[in-house]
């Protein structure tokens, strides 16, 4: 393994640690995707039943 | 005797239950992955990685890649990754056009960062090509990792450095990326590919690396580190058309864990037209016929060595890919069957069955889109009309009933006639078998001089979901009639984003 600078090294713990926060959205995506779904059931239940 | 033809008539309607639950495996196996995919939030690798700077032996099989091959190796050299730790080989599998002196050019410029590495006799697929350069790089002691790749992608540039943190995990044996679909001129083939590759990637492996089993970290962006390497015998399985997937098998059976990053991004050109795209994916499919095969004492079969290749949930979401087309041409005879014989039962199933698939769907696409913004802006239709024009309004008259059969007829004052209904229905019981044939004609259609007009209308209303079973079903009979495992290479113009 090559010698990385301490700066190379704190750069690069940055962005594990911000890829690492982005996980965090898959779960407002789901979120939103469940609003959707519930809405759809809401509409089907209400006009459709 | 009555009696009797009462219990046939019981056990028949029992067997085409049981033949439309053959239809709703799949979707229940694809919903439960999705549902998975937001607990990577939680179930991830990262807290394990650390910043990780091996020395990486780039290798890159290259046939007649004249066109693309000087962009790789720019954007290779371009890395934001240490010039010293990186090394880049060509192999050229007797090419036939400039690519050795292409590449030449560049080993000159760069020398000690690009290598060539001619094969005289060429044309035994892409596994074969890799391991002449892999038993090389291997004979010295200086790569800790080695980064197999197709020439035309290009990766971006902190994409290698995002992959080797994993590898700072001694457990760690293989990394893949995320390879996008990165045309520069695109067309609906290309959107739907690239709405697919989200899915099949930045979803579904992102919940394989929650159960800890993958099916196949991508040829294209595929890093091992040097001792899974030499673990799985130093060189890359051949004798498939799948040795990426082979090659992931490998290295979990003997122990290590893959890791699928998702911030590392891979573009790459993918096929512009339904020809194109049905030669790579047969090459796949059969491909993964054969792995089926090769690892049938591994499905199913939990707790059985140190990897995860034998749970439930993998096995299930190998076989749905997998059996898919069976699934939907026996859940279509379960249908109509019980139509004839029940058909208010009918109606019951068919509603269960197609508003569980259009949830999954909806679930799975608005998930889909919102992944990978890039792709979820430009490819939004193809999501939604992945499964076809035609299934959405059967997914829309399963959810809302009386909508498509009265609602919207009356609208126009005009009415279904009974015999209207009868046809409609079987239409519609039938129509999931039917899209199959629907895009294999688009493929006849693509030859003709209509082609350009029709082919993509027909895709649109059929489905590239089902234009990908209709592939797999063709794979079934290729591998049935041991047809020729000719390496037929994609066909690659230099057109992917810059």
């Amino acid at each position: 393994m090559n010698d990385m600078t301490r700066g190379e090294r704190g750069e690069a713990r940055d962005e594990l640690r911000r890829d690492r926060r982005k996980e965090y959205l898959l779960l407002l995506q789901a979120v939103i995707a469940l609003a959707v779904i519930a809405v759809i059931l809401v509409v089907r239940q209400v006009y459709f039943s | 005797m009555t009696e009797f033809w009462d219990v046939l008539y019981n056990v028949l309607v029992v067997v085409l239950l049981i033949f439309v639950a053959t239809g709703a495996v799949p979707v229940i196996t694809a919903l439960v992955h999705f549902v998975i995919v937001p607990m990577h939030a939680f179930f991830n690798h990262y807290g394990q990685a650390e910043p990780y700077f091996p020395r990486v032996a780039v290798m890159v099989p290259a046939w007649n890649e004249g066109v693309v091959i000087g962009a790789t190796i720019e954007r290779l050299l371009a890395l934001d990754y240490p010039a010293d730790s990186l090394r880049i080989f060509v192999i050229d599998d007797a090419s036939t056009d400039d690519t050795p002196d292409v590449v030449g050019r560049w080993a000159t410029a760069e020398p000690g960062r690009v290598f060539l590495l001619r094969r005289e006799q060429g044309g035994q697929g892409k596994a074969h090509t890799l391991n002449h350069g892999i038993r090389i790089v291997l004979d010295d002691d200086w790569a800790e990792a080695v980064l197999i790749m197709d020439a035309d992608v290009i990766f971006t540039p902190s994409s290698l450095a995002k992959m080797t943190r994993h590898l700072s995990d001694p457990k760690v044996g293989a990394v893949s990326g995320y390879i996008a679909e990165g045309s520069r001129d695109r067309n609906y083939m290309t959107r739907f590919i690239a709405i697919e590759y989200v899915l099949a990637q930045l979803a579904s492996r992102r919940a394989q690396n929650v159960l800890g089993a993958h099916a196949c970290l991508a040829g294209g962006a595929q890093l091992h580190s040097r001792a899974n390497l030499e673990a799985i015998g130093g060189a890359i399985p051949t004798g498939t058309l799948a040795e990426d997937t082979v090659a992931t098998f490998e290295s979990q059976l003997h122990g290590r864990r893959m890791v699928f990053e998702p911030h590392a991004v891979v573009l790459a050109e993918e096929p512009g037209t339904i020809d194109a795209l049905w030669k790579q994916r047969l090459r796949w499919a059969r491909g993964n016929v054969q792995v089926s095969s090769i690892y049938r004492k591994v499905w199913f079969r939990p707790g059985h060595g140190v990897h995860h290749l034998g749970s439930l949930a993998f096995g299930a979401s190998w076989f749905s890919i997998f059996l898919l087309p069976f699934a939907m041409i026996l859940s279509s005879i379960g249908l109509v069957g019980l139509l004839l014989l029940q058909s208010d039962l009918a109606q019951v199933v068919f509603r269960a069955l197609w508003i569980t698939a259009a949830l999954t769907y909806i679930f799975s696409m608005l998930i889909g889109v919102q992944l990978d913004g890039r792709i979820g802006r430009s490819s939004w239709r193809e999501a939604f009309l992945f499964p076809g024009l035609i299934s959405f309004v059967v997914m829309i008259a399963a959810l809302f009933p009386g909508l498509i059969e009265e609602q919207l007829p009356g609208l126009f004052g005009m009415e279904l006639l009974p015999g209207g209904h009868v046809a409609l229905t079987l239409f519609i019981y039938l129509w999931i078998s039917l899209a199959m044939l629907g895009a294999w004609l688009a493929r006849v259609v693509e030859k003709t001089g209509a082609g350009r007009v029709l082919s993509p209308l027909l895709t649109y209303l059929v489905g590239y979901g089902p234009l990908l079973c209709a592939i797999t079903v063709d794979s079934y009979i290729k591998e049935w009639r041991k047809a020729d495992t000719v390496w037929i290479k994609t066909e690659k113009t230099g057109r992917v984003l810059g």
